[in-house]
This record gives structure tokens, C-alpha cells and sequence, in this order.
């Protein structure tokens, strides 16, 4: 597997809402509001959305790497003119979504006007697909939550170790459970744990993102 | 496979892990239980099997790459060279 474990754990998440009352405000407002850790939390999920999603309509790594700085760049600049923040659900994202997608279509008809390599392929049009943005950016906030329960205090190091050993890497239960010195029946539960705390975080990450 | 009596947390588990709601479909009918619980470690399956994929370098995005995009965005916030930008308003 080639997660780089150490690496992940720059990625910093705004805390959950509820837990402080402060946090009631949304990711996007503080982003208006130029909170820098919002910012971390917009580009830590977003940055990669944009940029899976290039890749999958068949842009180039380079070319998606593009697509991701002139996506955050309009935002940045959206925010920053005051783009206004209504609580509608889903009308953030359908913002986002549609600069995202025009930013991809962009790409391709720039390669248009660009000279023509009879060896290369016919370009992929941007795909408006609903549900792929919603399945990229779901497991974007999985990851997302992933890397911040890593971090978390509460998490014992020995249970992370479990839950990667077993349920990521997908170690046999008895070897993980000998080696750690416990039950099997412990491994099974501290994969249920920390998938059902994922899970919570998904949900109000979800909901701080609208 | 009939389960005359509830299975273990870890069988229902397993099961769930291996997507096989056909070897235990005759008592979940019968068991609110189980079938809340097995409903749980199914939507389990569902999240783990989204970490994995994204984890491990998932649309060709690897970790490295996906540093650098952080790095990158962050010096987009710490420039002010941001100019307004007419194709991000509202059509």
C-alpha cells in the first residue's frame, strides 16, 4: 500500500460542530472570513476533488494540478468579493462544482486550439456527473476525518495501529490481535469504533461544508 | 449456513465484511437485532471500503502529489496578488 502515513497527518480538520460553540459558524463562512484553518480544511478535501476529478475526464497530472490552483484561486477570489453565504443546501457546492467543471472543459478547449498531435487522442469532454462528484468527495472527507483522527488525543496509538494493521491493510485478525496483545474479539471492536467515530465525523463535516 | 441463535458480533462482522447477507438473510428476517446491528457493520464496509480507495493513491493522486497541492494552495492564500475574477461570478 503506498500511504505514507506521516505525511497525512499535516492535514489539519476544523474541529466538529457542536463541540464548541464557536464552530457553529460553517467552513465556508470562516473561509470568507479568512480563517486560515478553514482554508486548510477547504483545500484539504477540495484540492484533491478537483484534481481526481480532472484526472478522471483524462487531463493530465500537470493539467490537473492546474485545474486545482485556478479552482482555489477563484474561490479565493469569490470569497474575497464577497461571495455571499446563504444556507440553501447544496448551493456552495453547486458553485464550486460548476467551477470545477469549467475549469476542466476549459483545459480541454485550450488543447483544442493548441497544435493538433495526430498520435494523441480525441479529449474527453467534462463529464456532469452528479454522482461522481459525490462519491470523490465523500471519500475525500473519509480521508479528511481519517487524518485528524490520527491526530486526535482520544485515539489510543496501539487502536490506530489495530485499525490500520487490520482493517486497512487487511492483516489476518489473530496475527494483529497476538501481536498486540489482545483479543480478537477487541480488534473487531476497536474496528467498529473507530469506523462508526469516522462515520460521525463524516456526517458533520458534511454538514459544516454546506 | 441457518443461525438458530444470534450470531457473535465478530460472525455478523465477518459476514458483512464479506458481503454475503444471503448466509444469514433467514434469521436477520426474524431478528431485529442482529439485523439493526448487521445493518451497522454493512455501512462499515461501506466507509472502509471509501478509505481504502482513497488512501491508496486513488485517481493517481499520491501522497506526495497531494502535499504538494496543499502546499500549493496555501501560497495562493498567502499571496495577495489575487486579482477579482470574472468567470467565478454567478451566471
Amino acid at each position: 500500500m503506498k500511504r505514507n502515513r506521516a505525511a497525512t497527518q499535516s492535514a489539519s480538520i476544523a474541529a466538529r460542530p457542536g463541540s464548541d460553540p464557536q464552530t457553529q459558524i460553517s467552513v465556508i463562512e470562516k473561509c470568507r472570513m479568512g480563517d486560515e484553518s478553514a482554508w486548510e480544511t477547504f483545500f484539504s478535501v477540495y484540492g484533491p476533488v478537483a484534481y481526481r476529478l480532472a484526472r478522471r475526464a483524462g487531463l493530465s497530472d500537470f493539467d490537473a494540478q492546474d485545474v486545482v490552483a485556478n479552482v482555489m484561486r477563484k474561490m479565493l477570489n469569490a470569497f474575497r468579493g464577497g461571495f455571499e453565504v446563504d444556507y440553501q443546501r447544496g448551493r456552495f457546492r453547486h458553485y464550486l462544482k460548476r467551477i470545477v467543471r469549467n475549469e476542466i472543459a476549459e483545459h480541454f478547449r485550450a488543447k483544442k486550439l493548441a497544435p493538433v498531435d495526430p498520435q494523441e487522442s480525441a479529449p474527453v469532454e467534462a463529464p456532469d456527473d452528479s454522482a461522481a462528484w459525490r462519491e470523490v468527495e465523500q471519500s475525500e472527507f473519509i480521508r479528511a476525518c481519517f487524518d485528524r483522527l490520527r491526530q486526535s488525543p482520544n485515539v489510543r496509538p496501539r487502536d490506530l495501529l489495530v485499525f490500520e494493521r487490520y482493517a486497512m491493510d487487511q492483516e489476518p485478525v489473530e496475527k494483529v490481535a497476538r501481536e498486540a496483545g489482545i483479543s480478537t474479539s477487541r480488534v473487531y471492536a476497536i474496528k467498529h469504533e473507530i469506523i462508526g467515530e469516522l462515520r460521525r465525523m463524516q456526517a458533520d463535516l458534511d454538514a459544516n461544508l454546506e | 449456513m441457518v443461525f438458530r441463535r444470534c450470531p457473535s458480533p465478530e460472525k455478523l462482522q465477518a459476514i458483512a465484511a464479506a458481503r454475503d447477507a444471503a448466509a444469514i438473510a433467514q434469521h436477520l428476517a426474524k431478528c431485529e437485532r442482529c439485523r439493526s446491528a448487521f445493518e451497522a457493520y454493512c455501512a462499515n464496509e461501506e466507509t472502509l471500503g471509501a478509505l481504502r480507495t482513497v488512501s491508496n493513491d486513488a485517481d493517481g493522486l499520491t501522497e506526495r502529489q497531494r502535499a504538494l497541492l496543499l502546499q500549493r494552495c496555501r501560497e495562493l492564500v498567502d499571496s495577495n496578488s489575487a486579482a477579482p475574477d470574472a468567470a467565478t461570478r454567478e451566471e
